[in-house]
């Protein structure tokens, strides 16, 4: 008895563990694609991919997190409103499912500040006002639970600099926070390699421009 | 132990050898393939996304079966078990689109909806104040939408032919009993309400839903913010008042106070008008909003709101050569709490108790008038939703109002009370049927009982929409719709029944991204309005119902966004014809108040570099009626065409670090003479003819001047 109990328990080890480097797999494949896309469809491509993988691992947040990215891409990307509202429920929806799994997780919030600020586009005379906090309340959120976390600063910093001075955006209120982006990217240590880890470049061509603009005043 | 490890190995070894392939393709309901749609086994990472043409391939090593799913933004996913006792297997689906999203069909006959959050909307609360014209006035800005006018000496709003009392007012399903401030003679009102306090405003001017009734003509529902975003502090100094409010946000609720002071001394100091003012109107008013949410579908929702105001005028009478005074003061206490909650699955209870309190008190010279109105409703409704394509409300309904009247004679000392009240109770059924995701129904019946009346009502109403394609669509509206007489009726007698009106509605419309076209003709049927013989010191003399009417049309509407960059702008015009007899009406004639050709254009235009909008209306309507004592026919003169320009700049900027707006509007820009109607002296003069004196704006032109800041 003892013997088959044994038995079944080493199959059994056998077999999650499997089935662990599986789920690594698959997403490290996922991860490879999004690196490496080539268009939009491909977009849409991994957003299955992963979504595929969150609806087997009902534990992990991450699969979850990367179809909602994928997601708010294409939204920034399409041009059509009915569309574009769609490809955002879709999104938020993901993110609600994400955040029941883990609550507490910075990189969440700075993605659902992501996705707010996509529905502004949406119809900016009417969302701006509505989203623009939202998106806000997300990114302090963020910072809140980790406050190593670049990419609330990369997002938050980007959008002030679209945004008219007026509405209190413009170069002079955007470049500190996209230079305290770059200084938290180069910081940036991953806990493995699984885990977000996009914005670097951008933020630093962002930061480029900032360095333009003070050049040009002086 | 032998036979489960032989299980398990052949388990095993079975997984490695049998590879099944399932492949196909995936189109939608007109068969044209659908790329990037996820097909995948369930519980797996096995899957794939469809190409270009719609095809799939997925290899698995499963046995037996498995649950194939097939999904895709905006269409219905498919759950579909496949048994797997072939290599490959070929399945083409196809997927219906979701109906839930935006495409879907809606009812649209009579119905202007604004502000539901994401969808492109007709009008929203900005839009309200940044129009031209309408002043920061909610009825404002409805006087520039088709079929509706503004009764330009009240300032009340007109609906296809329907008094201003026609059309009620609702706040999240609550009635508003007095939705206009008080007013003196010839100078028109203003709404209550600020067009900040509502998200959302839906205006429809014919053919609404069982759950509104005690309206002949229109119905307006505001619907207010749920929880306020964030905590705020709001300033505002304009040339009429000024105001201090504050929100604080908490995890789950949200609290505000908000206090104005409104005085006009400067307003009238800035315009040339023609008013002899003793004291400029003056008042204060107050507000408390209070939002919790209770659970997932939870919410509570208190609204407070207290205003008190004054002002004397002296004000010509024709009759002596002299001024009268009068005076006016004014108190007003409205609340409405509502509450919402889930009942189950499938289920929505909406609750609601709102009050008003109104005193008005008029002094001309020695004699004094007072109204006191007292009103109260209660309600409770109940949704079903049983699935997409089928929901239900059933709703009980309570309303109790009671009005006072007093007037004092100082000349004979003599008094006049009269007061009445009366308690409807009403109850409603609506049903939303979806039998085609291109054709829907919505079928529903109303019944009132009056206490003071001792009357009943049976309201069918049934509205249809039918969407030829997604950009195009036919509605229809067919309705029943009764109210009580007005106040001054039912304080003579209480032997009336309701008034009652039938609505036919034909609509079509084009909605494709930011334009939008639609025409309406209706046919609106008067009977059993309030008629009587004639009028005197005494009051209203053998009062009945035998007064009917009619009135018919077409509405224009045209909204277009995206035409020209940074550009908004929309037309409306609406063509009437309408003649009732009715109250002291000798014959059937087109009531006062109906001009048959209105057209209004409005016109935004936002100058990025300067963070300024700039607002443009032109308004004009053909002459109003008048009854001219001097001939024969009644109501056979017609005043001038009424034309008006208005412009309004909003310069968004900050103050200190804080958003700030200023505003500064002018009515009226060209100084066009515009004429109401006539006031005849009672007596003719010397060669037997009656004087007329013209019912005209105070002012050729008005300012408004304001600026606002929010300070988080």
């Amino acid at each position: 008895m003892k013997t088959i109990a044994s038995l079944l328990l080493i199959i059994t080890l056998t077999f999650s563990a499997f089935s662990q480097n599986g789920y690594e797999k698959a997403m490290r494949e996922g991860l490879d694609s999004l690196n490496n896309f080539k268009n939009l469809a491909d977009f849409q491509n991994v957003a299955n991919h992963f979504e595929r993988i969150a609806g087997a691992e009902a534990g992990e947040w991450l699969p979850g997190y990367y179809a909602a990215y994928c997601y708010v891409v294409l939204s920034f990307k399409e041009q059509e409103p009915g569309k574009k509202e769609m490809l955002l429920a879709k999104c938020e929806n993901l993110i609600s499912q994400i955040l029941e799994i883990k609550p507490d997780e910075s990189e969440i919030f700075a993605l659902q500040g992501m996705l707010y600020q996509s529905y502004i586009m949406v119809d900016p005379q009417n969302n701006a006002p509505v989203y623009s906090v939202r998106a806000n309340q997300s990114f302090d959120k963020s910072i809140e639970l980790n406050s190593a976390n670049p990419r609330p600063y990369y997002l938050k910093g980007m959008n002030l600099m679209y945004t008219p001075e007026v509405y209190g955006g413009g170069m002079k209120t955007a470049c500190p926070l996209i230079a305290k982006a770059d200084e938290l990217f180069n910081q940036f240590e991953k806990e493995n390699d699984l885990m977000p880890d996009w914005g670097k470049e951008y933020n630093a061509q962002l930061l480029g421009q900032c360095g333009k603009e003070q050049t040009v005043k002086e | 132990m032998k036979p489960l490890l032989f299980i398990f190995i052949a388990l095993l070894s079975g997984q490695l050898n049998a590879q099944t392939i399932i492949r196909g393709t995936v189109n939608d309901e007109s068969n044209n393939p659908l790329t990037g749609a996820n097909i995948y086994i369930k519980g797996t990472y096995t899957g794939a996304t469809s190409d270009t043409i719609g095809r799939f391939s997925i290899t698995t090593l499963m046995q037996d079966t498995c649950i194939l799913i097939i999904a895709y933004i905006g269409y219905e996913t498919i759950e579909k078990e496949i048994a797997l006792n072939q290599r490959i297997i070929n399945l083409d689906f196809r997927l219906n689109e979701s109906v839930s999203e935006l495409d879907r069909v809606i009812i649209t006959a009579g119905t202007f909806e604004a502000g539901d959050k994401k969808r492109s909307v007709l009008l929203s609360s900005l839009d309200i104040v940044t129009t031209a014209n309408a002043e920061g006035d909610i009825y404002g800005a409805l006087n520039m939408l088709p079929g509706a006018q503004t009764e330009g000496e009240t300032g009340k709003i007109i609906v296809r032919g329907g008094e201003s009392h026609e059309m009620k007012t609702f706040m999240d399903g609550m009635l508003i009993s007095t939705p206009y401030t008080s007013r003196m003679p010839d100078i028109p009102a203003r709404g209550r309400f600020s067009p900040f306090l509502f998200s959302g405003v839906m205006f429809s001017t014919g053919g609404y839903s069982a759950e509104f009734g005690q309206a002949l003509s229109s119905v307006l529902e505001l619907n207010t913010e749920a929880l306020a975003e964030e905590s705020l502090t709001s300033v505002s100094l304009l040339n009429v008042g000024a105001g201090l409010g504050y929100t604080h946000r908490f995890d789950n609720s949200s609290v505000t106070i908000e206090a104005d002071y409104s005085n006009l001394t400067p307003f009238f100091a800035m315009t040339r008008h023609n008013l002899d003012w003793e004291k400029v109107p003056e008042g204060f008013s107050g507000q408390i909003r209070y939002r919790k949410k209770t659970g997932d579908e939870g919410m509570i929702k208190s609204f407070v709101s207290y205003s008190n105001s004054s002002s004397r005028l002296n004000y010509p009478n024709y009759d002596t050569g002299m001024k009268d005074k009068i005076g006016l003061g004014d108190e007003n206490l409205f609340q409405t709490t509502t509450y919402n909650t889930k009942l189950g699955e499938k289920w929505i209870l909406k609750t609601g108790l709102a009050f008003n309190i109104s005193r008005e008190n008029f002094d001309i010279n020695t004699d004094r008038m007072s109204d006191k109105l007292n009103s109260c409703h209660a309600k409770a409704s109940f949704n079903n939703y049983t699935s997409k394509n089928l929901t239900m409300k059933f709703g009980i309904e309570s309303f109790h109002h009671q009005n006072r009247k007093s007037y004092h004679h100082s000349e004979t000392a003599r008094n006049y009370l009269s007061d009445y009240s009366d308690h409807l109770t009403a109850g409603y059924a609506e049903s939303d049927i979806r039998l085609h995701k291109s054709f829907a129904a919505r079928i529903g019946v109303r019944t009132e009982y009056s206490t003071y009346l001792k009357r009943a009502s049976l309201a069918p109403r049934i509205s249809l929409a039918y969407q030829i394609s997604k950009t195009n669509q036919l509605s229809f509206a067919f309705g029943s719709f009764y109210q009580n007489a007005e106040n001054d009726f039912l304080l003579v007698t209480d032997s009336l029944s309701f008034e009652h009106a039938m609505h036919y509605i034909f609509n079509y419309q084009y909605s494709k991204n930011n334009r939008l076209f639609r025409i309406e003709a209706y046919h609106k049927q008067y009977d059993n309005l309030v008629k009587y013989r004639y009028m005197d010191q005494e009051g209203y003399q053998s009062v009945n119902n035998n007064g009917y009417g009619y009135a018919r049309g077409i509405d224009i509407f045209w909204r277009d966004k995206e035409t020209f960059t940074m550009a908004d702008y929309w037309i409306s015009y609406s063509f009437i014809d309408s003649k009732r007899k009715y109250r002291d009406f000798p014959v059937i004639a087109t009531p006062y108040f109906v001009s048959g050709h209105n057209l209004s254009v409005v016109y935004k235009y936002w100058f990025p570099r300067l963070s300024t909008q700039l607002s443009g209306s032109y308004k004009f309507r053909s002459g109003r009626p008048y009854f001219n004592p001097n001939h024969d026919n009644f109501m056979s003169d017609r005043t001038r065409a009424f034309n008006d320009i208005s412009l309004a700049v909003s310069y968004l900027t900050s103050l200190f670090g804080n958003f700030t707006i200023v505003y500064v509007s002018c009515n009226n820009v060209f100084g066009f003479d515009n004429t109401f109607g006539y006031h005849f002296e009672t007596e003719p003069d010397d060669t037997g003819t009656y004087l007329a004196h013209p019912v005209q704006p105070y002012a050729k032109r008005t300012f408004i001047i304001g600026i606002f800041i929010s300070i988080e």
